[in-house]
């Protein structure tokens, strides 16, 4: 939903976006292959409508820590993320946006994944 | 009154230092208290904070399992949150997987609603902690999981329900329950773990109600009438 590239300090926002009919669950992840040199928190957060977009609702979000992060497995993690359901299976009125904000200008994107 | 269930809302996180949940609806009803329960991969991490519609909560003394496992659960209260949408927020230092369900109640007292916070951890299923509770109360409990291999949490406990839970991986599961005194004798949150070799770190606390818990009889009570007697009659 944000392309990968260099993001501007402050608020990026995406969407609105259609999730495909049926979803029940999304997925917003953060690709940390760029966060090696960064020093600042990072937060990313998502809206929802069931409207058609008159109305929306926070929908979860989540921050992470700079720098290189590794897995009980010593591999490096490639990616931050929350996951959230929706309150019902997506239909054609379902809409999700979302805001990355970021302290410092810092190499990334935000991808968004339903199931 | 008993303490009441009123709504819940989670999410969870890969390699995640703060969590927010989806919105959610908190009553408008007296006496609101409520309750952020965490559950890690992980356990070094430090600097926790929360709140739910920006009342800020403060760590439930007890509940906290720390590094006695290789996961951790730990719990924030705090009392009344603003009613209508909300949602609750959980910030920590070093990320990790985690799993945050925000739980607000109503009914419960506002001076001091968390009493016995615990926690226990272990290595067998099923995951199971005991508290002496009194009529009204409710407890909630929030729980943290690992298995070698396709691991998943039941909710075991009589009366007790699901508040959410979520299978994060195969080795790392996160969820919360709540379960009403009934007799106000002893209360044990219990969850069934799926997998092999699992270790589980489960956080409880019990939530007193307004006006105070009603302490269950369990002898039998003697009456006793003191007095001086004039005539036949007790004065």
């Amino acid at each position: 939903m944000i392309a990968s590239g260099a993001q501007a300090v402050g608020v990026t926002s995406w969407g609105p976006i259609t999730p495909p009919v049926g979803s029940v669950t999304v997925t917003v992840a953060l690709d940390r292959s760029g966060l090696a040199l960064a020093t600042q928190n990072i937060f990313w957060a998502q809206e929802l409508s069931t409207d058609g977009g008159l109305t929306w609702l926070p929908w979860g979000g989540a921050g992470t820590e700079p720098g290189n992060l590794v897995d009980d497995l010593l591999q490096p993690i490639t990616e931050s993320s929350f996951t959230v359901d929706l309150p019902a299976p997506a239909d054609a009125n379902t809409q999700l946006r979302g805001s990355l904000t970021t302290s410092e200008i810092v190499a990334t994107a935000l991808t968004v994944r339903t199931g | 009154m008993a303490v009441s269930f009123d709504n819940a809302a989670s999410t969870s996180g890969t390699a995640v230092s703060t969590l927010t949940t989806p919105a959610f609806t908190v009553t408008s009803s007296a006496n609101v208290v409520g309750v952020l329960g965490l559950s890690l991969s992980g356990t070094t991490s430090t600097g926790f904070s929360g709140d739910i519609g920006g009342t800020a909560g403060a760590a439930i003394a007890g509940t906290d399992s720390g590094a006695a496992q290789t996961i951790r659960s730990l719990m924030f209260g705090m009392v009344a949150p603003p009613s209508g949408s909300q949602t609750g927020t959980m910030s920590w230092t070093t990320a990790f997987n985690a799993v945050l369900g925000a739980e607000t109640v109503f009914a419960a007292d506002q001076t001091a609603p968390f009493q016995n916070g615990t926690f226990k951890t272990g290595t067998s299923s099923p995951a199971i902690t005991t508290l002496s509770t009194m009529i009204g109360d409710l407890t909630m409990d929030t729980i943290a999981a690992s298995e070698a291999g396709g691991g998943s949490l039941t909710v075991a406990g009589t009366g007790q329900t699901s508040r959410w839970n979520v299978t994060f991986s195969a080795t790392f599961q996160g969820a919360g329950g709540s379960m009403a005194s009934a007799d106000g004798i002893k209360i044990s949150p219990s969850w069934t773990i799926g997998g092999v070799s699992p270790k589980f770190a489960q956080s409880v606390v019990d939530i007193s109600p307004s006006g105070g818990g009603i302490p269950t009889m369990t002898a039998p009570r003697t009456l006793q009438f003191k007095g001086d007697m004039i005539g036949r009659r007790w004065l």
